[in-house]
């Protein structure tokens, strides 16, 4: 009964992006086979709903206003709905499936579908309990979206984040939780799309579908609040219809996914770049359009792009000074951040420099890339690899179709990609797209072995991939045991959460009494998350000042008298400079747990 | 009436095929070696590297010496 909720919710949002998506159908090419339409059409959705929810939670974000832009997708989708019914078998049609992919991907879809009802836990070091479930939680409390003062990092573009609003909205943290397999789904539908393209068969999409789920870099980008899947989804969708466009219509929805991947995260602003760059070259060489035309539609489709993210970069600079906002140094020249706070940039600057090191900078690594990322994939935070299959083989599947336009552009695109990435933050989560593309390559490969190799070639190709999915699970399902531990045991879901929530007693006892109207949480490194009530954290993890001119304890506390706070949470060893002292006048001790004290203002 | 090049330079036609046969057969084997050498790679960095296996083998090594 518990998970009824998050799976009512996660049906409601998918079939509302069904319904949006349809309206992108126009616009497809009609040469593309019904995989890439329903590919598209999941994508492209997912985009357009999360960037409506977003527009409409500028201003009004309860549960009301969700259920009204859900409502109007699902209505869209039901006049499809028998048609989508009538068109599945097509869409999976890939007449009888081969057991093994088979029994590989749907062995880890169940897993994310199990593990992804585990509710979440963790501390501020959990990306998800700081911003991407954090900033969705205030949002709904408040009713509008709003960067949530004390963490910078929810002003990043929130389109993933505005869905998992809607979803716990409908159905609880369980149901954002469980987007994850939605989440891969649309990944993996996108990844056969691509593969068919290629020339592979039904078989071989399918091989590729269980190559990337099996890939640890990949999957880990698909739970725990991690939107890298998803977004990966989106650049793919814009690269194939980029590699394939001829009129303008195609160019528009081009652009419109360029724009959705803008909306969901700032990598792919250079992403974006390059694919107008691969799109040029290629169509320009392919010589399907004059080059007049060609740089004409390619415009419309910027124009478009920038159109469809707008919402969340102009919302960054009307409310902070600045589009891009925490803004890289250079960006202040142009845009002069007046609200930002010099140490707070200089924090965010040092976690994305220190996170995205990898294996440094010099053209040695940059040449040993592929190596590393297959052996040393921890440098990276790789989550244990994207196996061994796109080492193997993709060298041999880019030589198979060398003359294929369509596998040069991406090869291209690819290639260029790693590099923006080895340049700039080398975060394995951030190359998922050219992780998917990677075992794309690799089966085109293992099909060149299996038709010019030699029987020892055939033989060792077997290897290579029984090691790569079977290392991949390996790795993957023990990540994932104690979600499933969680998500069957309301014993250990229990057991769990009071380990791996930080002072959860004293969330737990101001959650449940009445008399609490707002909290003061004096620890930077506390996680609001898990406060159902509101609360003012005057100092945010990154030096965030929440409080003007309130930088000691007395003016804090002269201020949360202002602000009609009622309680303090007060927590050991995490002082930060806002140290309580013991028989504080004005404030008497109500609670009291191990490392943790609950005040009542007076 | 055709004439089929092999009439005309059978001992050069000869050489380009067995060029062929043997820059093939090079192919081939470069393959294996290539393949061969990514399994055996990840089979020493990823397996044996791994501190599960250094713990197995320095394991093994204390109880064969003791």
């Amino acid at each position: 009964m518990r998970f009824l909720p998050a799976i009512f919710a996660n049906i409601i949002l998918v079939a509302s992006a069904l319904g949006f998506g349809s309206l992108l159908r126009p616009l497809f090419p009609e040469k593309f086979s019904e995989i890439d339409r329903f590919a598209l059409t999941l994508l492209g959705g997912l985009g357009i709903l999360g960037t409506a929810l977003f527009c409409v939670g500028q201003f009004w974000f309860s549960r009301s206003a969700i259920i009204l832009v859900l409502l109007a997708g699902v209505l869209i989708s039901a006049g499809m709905f028998a048609r989508a019914l009538r068109k599945l078998r097509t869409v999976f049609a890939i007449g009888t499936p081969p057991i093994l992919p088979l029994a590989i991907v749907s062995s880890v879809l169940i897993v994310t579908a199990i593990g992804g009802f585990a509710e979440p836990i963790g501390d501020m070091n959990s990306d998800a309990i700081a911003y991407h479930y954090h900033g969705p939680k205030v949002w709904l409390r408040e009713t509008i979206i709003r960067p949530v003062p004390d963490e910078v990092l929810t002003t990043f573009p929130a389109l993933v984040e505005t869905e998992f609003a809607a979803l716990m909205s409908l159905g609880g943290t369980r149901a954002a939780g469980l987007f994850s397999f939605a989440s891969l789904v649309a990944l993996l539908l996108i990844a056969a799309s691509l593969s068919m393209r290629l020339g592979l068969d039904a078989r071989g999409a399918w091989w590729v579908i269980a190559l990337c789920a099996t890939m640890p870099a990949l999957y880990r980008g698909a739970y725990g609040g991690f939107i890298d899947v998803l977004f990966a989804g989106f650049l793919l969708g814009a690269a194939r219809v980029a590699f394939d466009a001829e009129t303008l219509r195609h160019y528009v929805l081009f652009g419109i996914f360029c724009g959705i991947s803008m909306g969901t995260k700032y990598t792919a602003l250079i992403s974006w770049v390059l694919l107008v760059v691969c799109c040029l070259l290629n169509s320009a060489l392919g010589r399907r359009q004059s080059l007049q035309l060609l740089v004409k539609n390619l415009g419309i489709s910027c124009v478009v792009a920038i159109v469809v993210c707008a919402p969340f970069y102009v919302r960054n600079w009307l409310l902070f000074g600045c589009p891009i906002y925490p803004p890289p140094p250079g960006l202040l020249r142009f845009f002069p951040a007046t609200k930002l706070l010099q140490s707070v940039l200089l924090e965010v600057q040092r976690n994305v420099l220190e996170t995205g090191r990898g294996l440094g900078r010099g053209i040695g690594s940059f040449l040993l890339l592929p190596f590393n990322l297959t052996y040393h994939t921890a440098d990276f935070r790789g989550a244990g690899g994207i196996g061994l299959a796109p080492l193997a083989f993709g060298p041999l599947g880019l030589f198979a179709c060398r003359k294929n336009p369509f596998a040069i552009a991406l090869a291209l695109f690819a290639f260029l990609q790693m590099t923006a990435w080895f340049a700039t933050a080398q975060v394995s989560r951030y190359a998922i797209h050219v992780y998917v593309l990677g075992a794309i390559f690799a089966v085109l490969g293992w099909q060149y072995v299996s038709k010019q190799g030699s029987k020892y070639a055939r033989a060792v190709a077997a290897v290579v991939v029984a090691f790569s999915v079977l290392y991949g699970l390996y790795m993957i399902v023990p990540e994932r045991v104690e979600d499933l531990h969680a998500a069957v045991s309301p014993a250990f879901e229990d057991k769990r959460r009071h380990e791996e929530i930080p002072y959860l007693e004293s969330f737990d006892y101001l959650n449940a009494d009445t008399a609490v109207s707002k909290v003061l949480i004096l620890g930077p490194y506390v996680a609001p998350f898990y406060s159902d009530k509101p609360y003012v954290k005057p100092l945010g993890r990154w030096g965030e000042q929440t409080l003007p001119n309130a930088n000691n304890l007395q003016a804090v506390l002269s201020r949360s008298r202002e602000l009609h706070v009622s309680h303090v949470l007060d927590v050991f060893p995490e002082y930060g400079p806002l140290k309580l002292p013991e028989n504080s006048p004005g404030i008497t001790l109500v609670f009291q747990g191990k490392n943790q004290r609950v005040y009542r203002i007076d | 009436m055709s004439v089929e090049p092999e009439e005309i330079f059978p001992e050069k036609v000869d050489a380009r095929r067995k060029w062929f046969g043997q820059a093939g057969t090079l192919w081939t084997r470069l393959i294996e070696l290539w393949l061969t050498a990514v399994v055996v790679a990840f089979f020493l960095i990823r397996i044996l590297g791994s501190q599960t296996a250094k713990h197995l083998l320095s394991g093994l090594g204390h109880s064969h010496f003791q």
